[in-house]
């Protein structure tokens, strides 16, 4: 385990990983890697820690004890104002959008561009309509995020999180709340970024089937640690938490139940 | 009684440990002043909200507030026969006390209030995770602007409620109860002094502006993440801020004789 963290193919390496909030346990001893450029999905009940672990190593929180290594460098002992640099590789796309509510969506899109880099504004523009072309917002650059359904909003977020490029992408429920097609697309979208620019992704998600069929490896939290490999593995598994998990392949439509995703409102 | 103990306890505890907490986050926001690049542009922005927003009811209360102290004044004054003194009683009232606490309670109640409430709605939304993600540090986004411009905000303000104040107490004096313009200016202008009077106002609104500023961004900024954190966060805004506005004033008037 110790390699890990050299190991040029792991992108990000977990090490003993001890989480809590209070008196609330979170994460023991977690211990576990993702691959580079790979699509790793993440799986696991609601309040088994999958945000947690996306917020852990976007270092928005940092754990009691343990290591959490991005390209061989522990995060959990910088200083914040060094965590700003690593993040600058790192686009993460929150489960509920999480977009500057006071301005536009072009602006929003454009703002990281605006402040990290000496782009002209063409340029900018340019960039932000690629993005939202791709996610198919290409007629809602002018509305605020406010005016956007719950599912815009998620397409604007991803949109939001890669347009810097980085070279890890983390997104939490990126699919819960779209109808089908824009989760086709988003697939699509998210394969395609992951090919052409060798994103390490990180998928949180309950829509099994579509997850699957795009993970290279598969990482299942569960109370007594994680258990990860590649989806073959895991659909052969006799473990019955996973097999829980993974029945609903099937069906993929545990988040059109979810009260706040927005399901309603898409 | 031991349950006593460990409940104050507690409370001395939470105290000190916020106190240590807000004295971190004033560093933070004097630090980021000077971090660039300067956000002038959020700067201005929060200065037309906090300030070009609260002109109105800042008039309108400076007016009300001028013309209720010349009749109160002038009703009083009378029973002493000392009504041309008129002018030096609403003048120094609202120069050296009502209008820096007045304005300053009014600001809380509207800016300091929607300062708040804003940081907070963001925390709960994550906005400022979502900052913190594209590399961009909120206090230096967010918290600084809102705090800094609400320090000359407050002091423009008090002017403008102090002016406004001065009109409809000569309005009330002089053209109701027809006190001489003259003598009811005079008697103003030579009580006065700018050294003491004038700038010792400037020096309350000022201390103002930096308390309301820090505590509604600091209890926007640190507001747990729900909706009933958003509320609570304006609320003790509001009661806070307009304590240590109070409390502060006495010890401003006490230390320095303003
Ligand atoms: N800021 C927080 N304060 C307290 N508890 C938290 C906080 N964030 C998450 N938790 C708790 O941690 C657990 C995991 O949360 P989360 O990672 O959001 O789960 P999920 O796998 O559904 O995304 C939950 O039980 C939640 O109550
Ligand atoms: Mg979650």
């Amino acid at each position: 385990m110790k390699s890990a963290r050299n190991d040029k193919s792991v992108a990000i390496a977990l090490e003993g990983v001890n989480m809590s909030f209070g008196t609330r346990r979170v994460m023991h001893d977690l211990t576990c890697e993702f691959a580079r450029g790979k699509i790793t999905v993440i799986l696991g009940g609601s309040g088994s820690g999958k945000s947690t672990l996306l917020r852990l190593i976007g270092g928005l929180i940092r754990p009691q004890s343990g290591a959490i290594y991005i390209d061989g460098r522990d995060v959990t002992k910088l200083a914040e104002s060094d965590m700003y640099d690593v993040r600058r590789d790192i686009g993460m796309m929150f489960q509920h959008g999480a977009l500057l509510d006071s301005i536009s969506v072009f602006d929003n899109l454009a703002f990281p561009l605006h402040e990290h880099t000496d782009m002209s504004e063409d340029d900018i523009a340019d960039e932000v309509r690629d993005r939202l072309d791709a996610v198919g917002l290409a007629n809602a650059e002018d509305l605020l995020p406010g005016q956007l359904s719950g599912g815009m909003l998620k397409r604007a977020a991803l949109a939001r999180a890669i347009i810097q490029r980085p070279k890890i992408l983390l997104c939490d429920e990126p699919f819960s709340g779209l109808d089908p097609i824009s989760v086709k697309r988003i697939e699509a979208l998210l394969l395609q970024v992951n090919q052409r620019y060798e994103m390490t992704t990180l998928l949180v998600s309950h829509h099994v089937a579509t997850t699957m069929r795009m993970a290279n490896h598969v990482l299942v939290l569960k109370a007594s640690g994680a258990v990860s490999g590649s989806p073959e593995e895991m659909r052969a598994s006799a473990d019955p938490l996973i097999h829980n998990l993974l029945s609903d392949e099937l069906t993929d439509n545990i988040d059109d139940i979810e009260p706040e995703g927005g399901a309603a409102r898409a | 009684m031991i349950e006593l103990i460990r409940e104050l306890g507690f409370l001395v505890y939470r105290f000190i440990y916020d106190l240590g907490r807000f004295g971190m986050f004033a560093l933070s926001v004097v630090k980021n002043l000077f971090v660039r690049p300067l956000r002038w542009r959020r700067f201005c922005e929060e200065i037309f909200k906090e300030g070009v927003l609260s002109i109105v009811i800042i008039c309108v209360s400076g007016l009300a507030v001028g013309m209720v102290l010349s009749l109160q004044g002038y009703n009083t004054l009378i029973r002493f026969g000392a009504e041309e003194t008129l002018g030096a009683v609403v003048g120094l009232s609202l120069v050296r006390e009502l209008g820096p606490v007045l304005t300053a309670l009014l600001t809380t109640g509207r800016a300091g209030s929607a300062t708040a409430a804003e940081i907070a709605t963001m925390v709960k939304d994550e906005q400022l995770d979502g900052l913190r993600m594209m590399s961009i540090d909120p206090m230096h986004l967010i918290v600084t602007p809102k705090a800094a411009s609400m320090i000359l905000v407050m002091p423009l303000l008090s002017a403008m409620f102090i002016c406004c104040g001065l009109f409809g107490g000569w309005m009330i004096g002089v053209l109701l109860m027809g006190i001489d313009g003259g003598t009811y200016l005079t008697s103003m202008e030579s009580s006065m002094t700018f050294a003491d009077d004038v700038a010792g106002s400037l020096l309350k609104s000022v201390i103002f502006g930096i308390l309301v500023g820090l505590i509604s961004t600091y209890r926007g900024f640190t507001a747990t993440p729900t909706s009933e954190g958003v509320s609570s966060a304006t609320t003790s805004t509001v009661v806070f801020a307009s304590v240590c506005v109070l409390i502060s004033d006495y010890f401003i008037t006490a230390l320095w004789g303003v």
